[in-house]
């Protein structure tokens, strides 16, 4: 499997916080791969520390083959990045921005920037200062796409977006990525986006990675079952292999985990009463609340 | 064809695609010829990722209900046909649930295969109906 990034125990402290502590993770590239958390889990940083605008205070990584920090010169170009605070040159005009963008971008795509233009019906006059927020959200989106850049992170997708702006914005990352080999690397907290958007998922928890892989894995891999039981099952309970967490209900509980509900079944004095797979939100909660 | 994601449900994305077009294939509303979407198209229309859709084609190919000739587009063939495995343990699965249920709500074992017979009686067709 070809990666567009791969990071080993990567950590990033600023004085005596550690935002990130000991990051491993591997991209596929041609992948849509959300980076989920909550505000402060590390993802913003860690899309930083792969720009190159931080620099990691240990562990090592590797970006499009080369060394974490060590793309330069033009080759900066088959990277992108995307958020809502980056800056768009205010006082031009769209037509100006792209223009501007297209003496600086080896590899931009004036066709493919103009369809854009008229997907999200762009104004081309419009200076960007006065375009909505939906519209700039857009326009930064449609730059970095029309760059063809190799590997774009995108700091809080869509965010902030109306419904139809936002779903625009999703279907042109669609369409690009079915008929393109880029690899995307999203941060956001919105779990229905990322459910929907990405092949891959990582939840990030505390500067660490908590759970990551290919969607499908990582869901199908993650059940909480209802067992009657009584009280002195628990200890049992947690030495089941892949049991993360029991909590108590009722005259039973309900186990949580990488778990085969048979090997629950399997204890003396327990029986199964409901196996469920965790959605998205299930599982995030799972690891975020504690 | 409209499709209902539910991302609250635990059922992964591709799975629920696919059960769709195989629910819509058993209940005569997509018949044998007829042309699914591409993956592209499904994937922007849906806003979903497209290798989920690369799935769920793939897993409705493998149970024959689709196929998809090169180069050409997505056609239904036809009704699922499973392996016998799998059919044995959907069966199982749905029996185990019923009986658990039934046994739950006080009903004895005499009662509960009354049931299954009416059951069977009420939804059988052709010759085999008269007999119990």
């Amino acid at each position: 499997m070809l990666l567009a990034v791969e990071l080993d125990n990567l950590q990033k402290r600023f004085g005596s916080v550690t935002a990130l502590n000991g990051v491993t993770l591997q991209v596929p590239v041609g992948s849509i791969y959300g980076l989920l958390g909550v505000n402060g889990a590390g993802k913003s940083t860690l899309l930083r520390l792969l720009m190159g605008f931080l620099h990691a205070s240990g562990g090592s990584g590797t970006l499009l083959g080369r060394p974490l920090g060590q793309l330069t010169g033009p080759e900066r170009a088959r990277l992108a990045f995307v958020s809502e605070r980056a800056g768009l040159y205010d006082s031009m005009t769209v037509a100006g921005l792209y223009a501007f963008v297209r003496g600086l971008q080896p590899r931009w795509d004036a066709a493919a920037a103009q369809r854009y233009l008229e997907l999200f019906r762009l104004p081309a006059q419009r200076r960007v200062r006065d375009l909505s927020f939906g519209m700039r959200s857009q326009l930064a989106l449609a730059v970095a796409l029309a760059g063809r850049p190799d590997l774009l992170l995108i700091d809080e997708p869509a965010a902030g977006l109306d419904p139809v702006h936002r779903r625009r914005y999703l279907q042109l990352l669609l369409e690009d990525s079915a008929s393109t080999e880029r690899t995307v690397l999203l941060a956001s907290h919105d779990l229905a986006l990322v459910e929907r958007a990405c092949d891959h998922v990582a939840l990030l928890h505390g500067g660490r990675v908590a759970v990551a892989g290919p969607m499908e894995e990582v869901l199908g891999a993650e059940k909480r079952v209802r067992v009657a039981a009584p009280a002195a099952a628990l200890a049992a309970l947690h030495g089941v292999a892949g049991v993360r967490k029991v909590q108590p209900e009722g005259h039973g509980f309900l186990v949580t985990g990488r778990v085969d509900p048979a090997a629950l079944r399997a204890l003396s004095g327990v029986s199964l009463v409901q196996a469920f797979d965790l959605s998205l939100e299930e599982l995030f909660w799972s690891y975020v609340e504690d | 064809m409209w499709f209902r994601i539910d991302s609250q449900s635990g059922v992964p994305i591709y799975r629920q695609i696919a059960q769709q077009v195989e629910q819509a294939v058993l209940a005569g509303v997509l018949v044998s010829g007829d042309r699914l979407p591409a993956v592209r198209e499904l994937a922007v229309d849906l806003a979903v990722n497209p290798n989920t859709v690369v799935k769920a084609y793939d897993e409705l190919q493998r149970a024959g209900v689709i196929e998809q000739p090169r180069g050409r587009g997505t056609f239904v063939r036809g009704a699922p046909v499973l392996p016998d495995d799998e059919r044995r343990q959907r069966l199982e699965a749905a029996a185990a649930g019923f009986v658990a249920e039934a046994r739950r709500l006080g009903f004895a074992a005499p009662e509960i295969l009354g049931w299954v017979r009416k059951l069977l009686a009420d939804t059988e067709e052709g010759p085999d109906a008269s007999r119990s």
